[in-house]
């Protein structure tokens, strides 16, 4: 008997992740970037689809999550992810708070919040899967 | 929750990822309800006592119940 290493589900889920979410961030992350360093200041409807692309991921990635725990059969994996998802925002939560914190107080470098959180994020949620490896 | 899964396993010569593929969960499965990290539903609890052929409460044990 082959052993069993994801369900069909977590497989569907990994392909969404691969070729939506991460394009998507990317695209929005050299988006981001190229207009701040060439100063351009997008406005109106531009500032507007901008606004909305740059949000995009997260949409996605709301929408992938969401279809995952719909299609997976597996309770403990399901159960996994909702816990991995609410330490990542609990961390990601004081890491942010910490820095505001930390920033009112000292002369600290501002950091763009939406990528480094958006680590910080990704790091702790894997954390918590490597637990039950 | 205690329970006799590794035991059980054990005496069917079954690994882990053998459990896992009988009763259509991952490996990861099946080592947090072993290791008693995660308690399973109803309705895996009964798969479960299908599998073994087996009561529920022959497999688990209610901890409370003991104390």
């Amino acid at each position: 008997m082959s052993p069993r290493v994801g369900s069909p589900a977590m497989y569907r889920y990994e392909d969404r992740m691969l070729f939506v979410v991460v394009p998507l961030f990317v695209l929005s992350v050299i988006m981001y970037f190229s207009l701040s360093h060439f100063h351009l200041h997008p406005t109106r409807i531009w500032a507007v689809l901008f606004a909305a692309f740059m949000s995009s991921p997260a949409v996605a990635l709301i929408f992938s999550i969401g279809r995952y725990l719909s299609e997976e059969k597996d309770e403990f994996q399901r159960s996994l992810l909702v816990q991995s998802i609410l330490w990542a925002l609990g961390v990601t939560i004081c890491a942010d708070f910490f820095w505001m914190v930390l920033g009112t107080y000292m002369q600290i470098p501002r950091m763009k919040d939406q990528f480094l959180f958006a680590m910080v994020f990704i790091v702790s949620f894997w954390v918590n899967r490597w637990r039950y490896r | 929750m205690k329970n006799r899964l590794k035991v059980l396993r054990a005496e069917r010569d079954w690994s882990q990822a053998d459990l896992a593929e009988r009763l259509e969960v991952s490996r990861q499965s099946v080592n947090a309800i072993e290791t008693g990290k995660f308690d399973p539903s109803l309705p895996l609890a009964f798969k479960l006592a299908r599998l073994f052929d087996m009561r529920i409460e022959e497999i688990f044990t209610d901890e409370e119940q003991l104390g």
